[in-house]
């Protein structure tokens, strides 16, 4: 059974960063956190308020009803809402682990569980960039070649031992909000005197091939346990 | 003396480039070794960089550089 905690978008980041401070402070090795917000943001990296542009882009959103967070990982505007599910992996990089791909490998840890649990679900799962999807990047996991997921991560050193330590996080989306979203996101780069780039067709949400999609969670963390088993790291309760 | 800010040739992956996405410290301020100084991103990862010492803050690369592993982005004087 995967526990889904309900919060706010603001205090969501802060659980995630404090699952990869329990992990960088060493109380924990690998941690996993499922939450899905209660109200709408666009969530963004921290360097972009030096945007030109950004203050009034940023009313412009609050305006429709998407109020602009900072993140901590790296990547682009992300609208978040109750049509979103995140999940986030903390953990301390395993010494087995080869060093010239600990950011794929990352990646791949936090994927490959929800292309497993896609599979379960009847569905083909694919992993690549999406031309036309918000905060693209080689790690999306698509489904007919359209963006379901999102993903992103942070990185630190933990000083008591020198193992790095990162933080990977996914935002799936799992009802439809995908014209909302990919307006609010165009909207905030023409405030910024950004060309749109974003376009709706280039999404997916999982409502739109599975009815009762939110049950349908239950199984994701046996996923997680289960290629954790297999990769050495152990997930803390 | 000055101690380099060092960009480590394993902190991410292949011969990528990464750019400096934030300094957390403005340029001449004291830092103590271990603080938190710069943040900078490859492939929608985001690493934190540290002071390697105790001193004043110099920085030799800008926000949105783009930088190489080995590269050096800052001193500590």
């Amino acid at each position: 059974m995967t526990t889904i905690q309900r919060l706010p978008v603001e205090a969501g980041l802060d659980a995630e960063r404090q699952l990869l401070d329990q992990v960088h402070a060493g109380a924990l090795d690998c941690g996993l956190l499922f939450w899905r917000p209660l109200d709408a943001a666009l969530v963004m990296p921290r360097r972009l308020n030096r945007l030109d542009g950004f203050a009034a882009a940023q009313a412009a959103c609050v305006t429709q009803g998407w109020p602009v967070a900072l993140r901590d990982t790296g990547g682009e505007p992300v609208p978040q809402s109750a049509a979103v599910l995140n999940v986030a992996l903390a953990y301390a990089v395993p010494a087995s682990d080869n060093e010239q791909k600990r950011i794929e490998t990352a990646y791949l840890r936090l994927c490959e569980p929800l292309r497993a649990w896609l599979r379960g679900l009847g569905l083909d799962p694919g992993l690549g960039e999406v031309d036309g999807a918000f905060c693209d990047g080689r790690y999306n996991v698509t489904l007919e070649q359209r963006k379901l997921v999102g993903t992103a991560q942070r990185w630190r050193r933990r000083p008591s031992d020198g193992r790095h330590v990162c933080l990977a996080h996914a935002a799936v989306l799992l009802e439809n909000q995908r014209q909302a979203m990919v307006e609010v996101v165009n909207s905030f780069y023409a405030g910024c005197q950004l060309p749109s780039r974003c376009r709706v067709a280039s999404h997916v949400a999982l409502d739109e091939l599975l009815e009762d999609v939110w049950p349908a969670t239950d199984g994701l963390l046996d996923c997680y346990r289960q290629q954790f088993q297999t990769t050495g790291l152990v997930l803390s309760p | 003396m000055s101690t380099p800010i060092l960009i480590a040739d394993n902190l991410w992956d292949g011969d990528a480039e990464a750019v400096i996405t934030a300094w957390l410290v403005s340029d001449g301020a004291e830092v103590g070794q271990g603080d938190l100084v710069a943040e900078i991103m490859s492939e929608k990862a985001q690493f934190e960089i540290e002071a390697p010492a105790a001193g004043v803050l110099k920085i030799l690369e800008e926000e949105d550089a783009v930088i190489a592993k080995g590269a050096t982005i800052g001193l500590v004087e």
